[in-house]
């Protein structure tokens, strides 16, 4: 197996690198090895889908004696899940990569007519690179035994990861790299229309790739942070944390770039941004992926992993790419014609410049901030820099700076960070969307611009004062209130507008409006959520928060073993009735406690309980000991010395546990007893209890007993000392409009969507007919999109 | 009659609204980076007596010193060890994290009180020996 898979990679990768250099030779003009350019990225997917289809199957039909599948999946799985543990690990997540990658190269063949050699030459060339990153971590490696060295097959493998057990988690990453792949297209087209010296045509085939991979990286960021909230337990989403930021850096500078692809196409400027745009997503992608999988942030993060070998590779690739791409861009930088701007501030050209500027700042202050560990590690710029802010701050946590740095010279930036600084850039974007799509291209007739805004302007002034009688908490929350409602409402306006040409042409807007409703989410669940409340629930009792009432039923243990609170919660305000189940569980493959939450999704807010604890009852007039254990119940001191068992007569026994009570100084040797009787003829026994007679009356019972263990648990009778109840400990909190934050995104997506589907029929028509006629039907989009 | 036409671009550069309102946002995005700094800046180190004399807040890597237990308060406390042997007691305000018992190496970010004595943990990270494991951690402050 090990020598099949590797030697299916290395076709891969030799299959993908001869397309890659065939094509090379066509742009050179030898036109004989276009066949094998072609026929080549044939080759390639079909051996990458060779290897995802056996690295599959050994998942599927548990294989473990080779490392891959034993690191990541178990006997417990099930089949969905034995599938998707093929991803977890780097190889694979690396070939699912590659296969969407080389899935986009058929397409990429057909579509692109003159431009095709040069932009299969370099994704070709992309493909066979991350075909080889994932050769570097051979899946295929078997088991070898670590004491002996030899193969081995163990019975069962490690088990997938807890926190992965989930669909969410499942489709995150597949979703991700499509996103990925597809942002390769834009690249590749950039870099071939420098080579070609075509500064515009590549903006009509790759502005619908670009649009599809924007979607879909969309999209995946919605996964990763539904799956967290809903999982992992912490009330939150989104932790800008660097796993999470680097993803969310190319989905910003590719947001600039299709905006200044659309500029390009509408009037030809922003020729250069748009190179320099393609140029940076991507690098920004390979960035994302760098600082996940090379192990340099894994003192500073969880997502983080120390994988050796990897480190190097990736680096030289990373900045070959980088560096390699910018030389070329740098190189036509004087050939491309350049077309000046529109004068005007009111036109959409100047916003573009200032949202793609907007936008690049927070790309900017996201990734700087991300860095902030790998840029400190340079040799003597984490002191430099550690000196100079030490010098020029003054802490305001409590704590204050000295002005030496720290002998490691590394540092980090915690989340704070980042919800310092992006929220009020975030606003200024949110500000230029609010007029941007109301502008005329060149220029703009004020008085009808008023005119448009006007409804959304009272909109947001009626939604503004609401959230301000609704306890808003401070003045950002409320002028992102405000804000996104104006731009919620002006670019409905605009969907109103131009649904009259048809509907296809409102997905710039329609994303528009989804970014809108995803601020408005944000702020609710953030702004004006009631704080979290730790809340301790006694078996039986209830406690109120926050407008419910929570009962905690009990504890018990679902078939899978995991441990359930039991908590009715009931609505104050109309008496709704939700049973919440948070789970609460030591995992031992882990090796860690897990809590899952239970969220009780409302129309307007979201309930949500996390479970912290679960403490079981405490009698306090009982004790568990093992041998030799000593223990305090009311006045008596007592240690359990150990068992005595006799048999009185045939079908009768009696255990006894031999305790020694000290009491008022006094020492007493107590046996408290079970009596066993076997009754005629069957086979059960009946339990009779002989309590031991305590000084002061009271009396000692055994209650239970494990000889295996050499465990009791005793009783005292008659002292009457509290019971304390179990109790459930919770973290409730509300969230409200949580909901709009994945409704937010869905309808970006679709936008974004729509917009891919419009960009593809014209870039068609681009090169068939002129401008295109979009379709009105369904039956006409069909006919359209069949490629009538 | 003829007339030469001639271009009356204005030479030299001038100073758009447009222009202005760019810097404002740059200078916009420096001033709360800033800020931002200032309350997020956390220096790495791998000696507690680092961590401890200076006071302010760092993120300390070290090695578990003890096992795990809840103190009276209800907060996670361990005893963290660096590489020299010293020992320091981290009190974590959240639940266990996840992974505990079999970390390799973790992570405290947070600051020493002097008056109590011990690490005040804001988060932390358990760094454990397997790979490729997305374990998510518990929340951020």
């Amino acid at each position: 197996m090990y020598l099949f898979g590797t030697l299916l990679i290395l076709s891969g990768i030799a299959a993908a690198l001869i397309a890659s250099v065939s094509y090379m030779l066509v742009t050179r003009g030898n036109t004989g090895a276009l066949i094998y350019g072609r026929y080549g990225t044939h080759a390639a997917l079909i051996a990458c889908l060779l290897v995802v289809v056996s690295l599959t199957a050994l998942f599927v039909m548990q294989r473990y004696e080779i490392k891959y599948v034993y690191d990541y999946s178990s006997s417990e799985l099930s089949f969905g899940y034995r599938v998707a543990a093929m991803w977890a690990g780097q190889p694979g997540s690396f070939v699912v990569w590659a296969f969407w990658g080389l899935i986009a190269a058929q397409f990429l063949i057909r579509r692109t007519r003159h431009a095709e050699p040069y932009v299969l030459s370099i994704f070709m060339f992309i493909q066979a690179a991350l075909l080889f990153f994932m050769l570097i971590r051979n899946p295929f490696v078997p088991f070898t035994d670590a004491s002996t060295g030899a193969f081995a097959t163990p019975a069962d493998g490690k088990g997938l990861n807890e926190l992965l057990h989930n669909p969410w988690m499942i489709i995150h990453p597949p979703i991700l790299f499509v996103g990925y792949a597809l942002l390769a297209v834009p690249f590749a087209f950039a870099l071939a229309g420098l080579w070609r010296r075509d500064y515009d045509g590549w903006v009509h085939q790759a502005l619908p790739w670009t649009l599809g991979g924007w979607s879909f990286l969309g999209l995946a960021l919605l996964l990763g942070g539904y799956w967290a909230y809903e999982t992992l337990g912490w009330g939150g989403y989104w932790g800008w944390d660097p796993v999470e930021n680097s993803a969310l850096v190319p989905w910003l500078t590719s947001t600039a770039l299709l905006h200044a692809m659309i500029t390009q196409r509408t009037h030809g400027g922003m020729r250069r941004a748009t190179f320099s745009l393609a140029i940076l997503t991507y690098v920004m992608v390979f960035y994302a992926t760098f600082l996940t999988r090379s192990g340099v942030l894994s003192s500073f993060s969880v997502h983080s992993f120390v994988e050796e070998g990897l480190k190097m590779v990736m680096t030289t690739a990373l900045f070959a790419c980088a560096i390699l791409s910018t030389i070329f861009l740098a190189w036509r930088w004087r050939d491309i014609p350049v077309r000046p701007l529109s004068d005007k501030l009111l036109s959409r050209d100047s916003f573009m410049v200032l949202m793609i500027l907007g936008l690049l700042v927070i790309a900017a202050v996201v990734s700087i901030g991300t860095s902030m560990p790998v840029i400190s590690a340079i040799p003597g710029i984490g002191h430099t820099l550690q000196n100079v802010l030490g010098a020029a701050f003054e802490l305001d946590d409590g704590t204050t700076y000295g002005s030496e740095a720290f002998t490691d010279g590394r540092f980090g930036l915690v989340g704070s960070f980042y919800s310092t600084t992006v929220p009020p850039l975030g606003l200024v974007v949110v500000v230029l969307m609010i007029i941007g799509p109301l502008l005329g291209w060149r220029d703009t007739n004020p008085r009808r611009l008023l005119t448009a805004m006007r409804w959304p302007a009272l909109a947001a002034v009626i939604v503004s004062c609401g959230a301000l009688l609704l306890n808003a908490r401070d003045l950002l929350s409320l002028a992102y209130v405000g804000l996104g409602t104006f731009a919620l409402g002006t670019n409905l306006v605009m969907i109103i507008k131009t649904l009259k040409g048809g509907w296809m042409r409102i997905g710039g807007y329609l994303a528009h409006l989804g970014l809108a409703v995803l601020l408005a989410g944000v702020v609710g669940s953030a702004g004006y959520a009631a704080p979290e409340q730790r809340v301790v629930i006694p078996q039986g009792g209830s406690i109120s928060a926050y407008g419910y009432e929570f009962t905690f039923n009990g504890y018990r243990l679902t078939p899978e073993g995991k441990g359930l609170l039991d908590i009715t919660v009931i609505k104050n305000d109309n008496n709704q009735v939700f049973n919440a189940k948070p789970l609460i569980y030591f995992n031992e493959r882990m090796g860690a406690t897990v809590a899952t939450p239970s969220i009780k999704t409302e129309l307007l807010q979201d309930l949500y309980i996390s479970p912290a604890e679960y403490m079981p009852q405490i009698d306090q007039n009982a004790a568990d000991m093992v041998v030799n254990d000593q223990r305090t119940i009311g006045p008596y001191e007592i240690t359990f010395l150990g068992f005595d068992a006799s048999q009185a007569h045939e079908n009768e026994a009696e255990v006894g546990a031999r305790i020694k009570v000290v009491h008022e100084g006094q020492e007493y040797t107590l046996m408290p007893k079970v009596r066993i009787t076997a009754t005629e003829g069957s086979e059960e026994a009946t339990f009779e209890d002989v309590p031991a007679l305590l000084p002061n009356g009271n009396s000692i019972s055994l209650v239970n007993f494990d000889p295996m263990q050499r465990r009791v648990y005793v009783r005292v009778n008659g002292l009457g000392l509290p019971v304390d109840p179990a109790k459930a400990v919770v973290t409730v909190s509300t969230k409200p409009g949580i909901q709009l934050v994945w409704i937010g995104t869905i309808i970006g997506v679709i936008g974004g969507l729509i917009a891919m589907l419009r960009r593809t029929l014209e870039g068609r028509g681009y090169w068939e007919k002129g401008r295109a006629r979009l379709p009105r039907s369904v039956g006409d989009l069909i006919r359209a999109v069949s490629g009538d | 009659m003829t007339t030469a036409t001639q271009d009356f671009k204005p030479r030299g550069f001038m100073l758009k609204p447009l222009h202005m309102i760019g810097l404002a946002i740059i200078l916009m995005a420096i001033v709360m980076g800033y800020f931002g700094l200032q309350s997020a800046f956390r220096p790495y180190t791998t000696r507690v007596n680092e961590a401890l004399t200076s006071g302010r807040s760092v993120q300390l890597a070290g090695f578990l010193g003890s096992t795990g237990e809840y103190d009276a308060n209800g907060n996670f406390t361990f005893k963290l060890q660096d590489e020299t042997g010293d020992m320091v007691t981290v009190v974590y305000s959240k639940p266990r994290p996840a992974n505990f018992e079999q970390a390799v190496s973790v992570v405290a970010i947070g600051h020493y009180d002097a008056t109590q004595g011990v690490f005040l943990a804001d988060d932390m990270l358990v760094k454990c020996p397997s790979k490729y494991q997305e374990q998510a951690e518990t929340a951020l402050s």
